[in-house]
């Protein structure tokens, strides 16, 4: 992702800015690169991690002249990676989730609409998401580019500030302009249902194609050209199919989000082999979103096909909890919140996973971060902890 | 035809019931008959080919989802490891036809904002083997004209698929396979537009033809040198097959006047290849002019109409049939009429007066030639697709019912598997 701008402020670590070092001694480390360290330690220097091992030996590791100091978990303690949200609009101020002007808004960034103080989001960072891939919705057709930061301190840390294009290939920004009423004509534009939206992808798609004006299409031209991701936001069986059919005629190949009838149409996404952001409501409704119906094992069948894919949405953590009672494997409904979706909108060099070199996003368990009876006892991005207890 | 009104909300109470339709994630209906490795023959009591008379004791040999032989049970002789199906006390016929469907995908049918949609097509949204496609298999229904819906004049292009089990690309025989254009009635607009009217409606459409017209004629002189290639156009790209006659309009026109102003824009002026669609009411009374010019009419959904002149009910389709239309059939415009009664709309023709063997061919061949697929299907003949409809008796008697389909070569529907649905 050449395109996209990295701006990591290096004082996000410490309350005061000096340099900190601290050990956290588990009896379980999921580091999600490998098989899990039981027990298993990790050295958090000036927010990022330094080493990670069944024993760190802090005599081999510079620690920048200060004193390590050592935190013991204790009995049944568990870390894990913080968790990463592909798809997300909770960040997004509740009037900027979407541009609702006009159709195609390739310029706009999700960015500008984040709120930094909102309730939501720090419901988010309690609950173990640390990272997310915030973007335009689904009002429009093309609603512009998503922003990947981090979900604690006011936006100091922005991994990726213009990133993956948003498009509906759905029935959200028709059945926002369907008035339900005739005549529909001087109140409302195209389109008013689905073969209106297929329609101005594929005028927007063949425009950029034809284009030679630089500015108005240069960024979903970098994304038919693979520059950039390019996220479609699709629920149906046969909207994903369509999908397709339009990646076939112009050439891109998209990320898949939404997906809740991807299991009708395995086959298919086998051939494409499209990467998938899955919305995975928990169950007790057997209808999603434009009554698309849902199978609760949908992630267990995509995994069992060997598609990848990542689960979004808020709380994380208890969509994969639910996902394997259902039948997803554990250690891939551990991937799916945590090293996948880092994967799949680009930033796994940075998060995802505890290893050297990571940021230190992390989330401390009281047990099994898969057991619904195991709770949160602090999540903890780029090196600084949240009070549970006091926040809570 | 139905009030406006009550389409509107017909129409609405549909779309809802679509955004309810249940599609199994597994389709268990596909049976495992093989017909690409070894072959099938059918033995049946009495075939309806739709190319020729009837055969009795007749057999059809399938191979690789197409008809490979037809004739009597004397005259073919079963290849060596051809799987064999008894239906020799039943009647076959091809697979039927329907003119003029909006049952095949998911029920986005009308974009509304503009009056003419030629950028639009539906074949996006099919979803193949759909719960009312299942039951109209088990009406003996195995292609379907799937068309955008009649709420602007130029509603979009449609697909022509078949309604059996697999991926669209399986299923769908040509797209884009029809342009539809609906000219008075629910299209018409009461927002104060032009187009409210007749002359409105049909000066938009007639604009929006020679916007197609012209591009396609600038294109047709690029390719034989004469012009320099026109600036590409995606939205009127699929007027292509259209004027060059390589598809059909199916128009949504019903009465006197509408069908007069039909025959003269759409036939007349422009030179398409025009496929009357509904040709309800009084419609029936131009039939000698759409006669003359060989234009075929696909009647219904309702056909049958109060003359008042004579003071009794008449078929529309034996009135169009007297007055000498060659390519003649019925449509249901489903789910106004539910797609599996197809055969019943052809079954109403004949109680007013229209021949059983005309009907049948009807709802077959004339649909096909009118959609301009009949090289596919339509008839039982070698080369053709293995669509073969089994039932108990002629299938224009409503206690008969069907007991075998095959699609493509494929048996889609089997009572002595399945239930029977329908």
């Amino acid at each position: 992702m050449a395109i996209v701008a990295c701006v990591a402020l290096p004082n996000t670590f410490a309350d005061d800015n000096e340099s900190s070092a601290t050990l956290y001694k588990a009896s379980k480390v999921y580091t999600m690169d490998g098989d899990p360290l039981s027990p298993g330690q990790v050295l958090v220097v000036d927010g990022k991690i330094k080493a990670v091992g069944k024993n760190v030996d802090l005599g081999g590791v510079d620690l920048g002249g200060v004193e390590a100091e050592s935190v013991d978990l204790g009995d049944n303690s568990v870390l894990m990676p913080g968790l990463v949200d592909a798809y997300s609009q909770t960040p997004l101020s509740s009037t900027g989730m979407d541009e609702i002007t006009s159709e195609v808004t390739l310029d706009f960034q999700a960015i500008h609409s984040i709120d930094w103080d909102k309730n939501a989001l720090r419901r988010q960072l309690h609950a173990g998401t640390t990272t997310v891939n915030a973007s335009p919705g689904t009002q429009n057709v093309m609603g512009g580019t998503a922003a990947i930061v981090k979900t604690m301190d006011h936006g100091e840390t922005v991994l990726v500030e213009n990133g993956a294009m948003l498009a509906a290939m759905c029935n959200d920004p028709a059945s926002r302009n369907f008035s339900r009423s005739r005549p529909d004509t001087i109140y409302v534009r195209q389109p008013t249902n689905r073969m209106g939206v297929v329609w101005i992808l594929r005028n927007t798609f063949d425009k950029a194609k034809r284009s030679t004006d630089k500015d108005t299409y240069t960024k979903l031209k970098e994304s038919v050209a693979g520059e950039r991701p390019l996220m479609m936001v699709s629920r149906m069986s046969y909207d994903i199919v369509t999908v397709g059919t339009l990646a076939d005629e112009f050439g891109f190949k998209p990320i898949l989000v939404g997906g809740e009838e991807a299991y009708k149409v395995k086959a298919e996404l086998i051939e494409r082999g499209y990467p998938l952001i899955l919305k995975y409501d928990n169950p007790g409704t057997t209808r999603g979103a434009e009554g698309s119906e849902l199978c609760w094992n949908n992630p267990g069948i995509l995994a069992e096909a060997g598609l990848t894919f990542a689960i979004a949405g808020d709380n994380l953590l208890e969509k994969a909890r639910f996902a394997r009672r259902f039948g997803l494997d554990a250690d891939v409904a551990m991937a799916s919140i945590t090293s996948t979706p880092a994967e799949i909108i680009g930033v796994s060099d940075r998060v995802g996973k505890i290893a050297a070199g990571y940021d230190a996003d992390l989330i401390a368990f009281t047990g099994e971060p898969l057991e619904l009876t195991t709770s949160i006892r602090w999540v903890m991005v780029n090196g600084k902890t949240t009070d549970h207890q006091k926040e809570n | 035809m139905i009030p406006n009104h009550l389409k509107t909300i017909l129409t609405a109470v549909l779309l809802y019931l679509f955004a309810a339709t249940p599609v199994s994630a597994e389709d268990t209906d596909i049976k495992k008959v093989d017909a690409e490795s070894t072959g099938v023959a059918v033995h049946v009591g009495k075939i309806f080919t739709c190319a020729g008379d009837p055969i009795a004791d007749g057999t059809i040999l399938i191979k690789d989802g197409k008809i490979e032989a037809v004739g009597t049970r004397k005259e073919i002789e079963v290849p060596q490891g051809y799987e064999v199906v008894d239906h020799s006390d039943q009647f076959a016929m091809p697979g039927l036809v329907e003119a003029h469907s909006h049952v095949g995908g998911s029920g986005d049918l009308n974009e509304m904002v503009y009056q003419t949609n030629p950028e639009l097509r539906n074949w996006d949204q099919i979803i193949p083997h759909n719960d009312q496609l299942k039951v109209a298999i088990a009406g003996g229904v195995t292609t379907i004209c799937y068309i955008p819906g009649s709420g602007t004049n130029m509603g979009g292009f449609g697909v022509l698929m078949k309604s059996g089990p697999g991926k669209p690309e399986d299923v769908i025989i040509r797209a884009p396979g029809v342009l539809k254009i609906a000219q008075a009635g629910n299209p018409e607009r009461r927002g104060g537009e032009t187009g409210s009217g007749r002359m409105g409606m049909n000066y938009v459409i007639r604009q929006q033809l020679m916007e197609g017209k012209y591009y396609v004629r600038q294109y047709d002189a690029f390719l034989k040198g004469k012009a320099k290639e026109p600036e590409f156009n995606l939205r009127l790209e699929n007027f292509k097959p259209l004027f060059h006659r390589e598809i059909p309009v199916v128009v949504h026109t019903q009465q006197y006047q509408v069908i007069q102003s039909t025959v003269r824009m759409l036939h007349d002026e422009m030179n398409l290849k025009v496929v009357i669609d509904h040709g309800t009411f009084d419609a029936y009374k131009i039939g000698r002019e759409l006669a003359k010019r060989d234009i075929p009419v696909m009647a219904g959904p309702r056909a049958f109409q109060l003359d008042r002149e004579r003071g009794q009910i008449v078929g529309i389709v034996n009135e169009y049939e007297k007055r000498g239309v060659k390519v003649l059939g019925v449509n249901t415009d489903a789910p106004v009429i539910p797609q599996e009664e197809l055969f019943f709309q052809a079954t109403m023709a004949v109680r007013f007066g229209w021949s059983e063997e005309r009907a049948i061919r009807g709802v077959t061949i004339e649909a096909a030639k009118a959609l301009m697929i009949d090289d596919r299907v339509g008839s039982l003949e070698p080369g053709k697709d293995a669509d073969i409809v089994i039932s108990t008796g002629s299938i224009l008697d409503p206690r008969n019912y069907v007991k075998e389909v095959f699609i493509d070569g494929k048996s889609v529907y089997d009572t002595a598997k399945d239930r029977r649905r329908f």
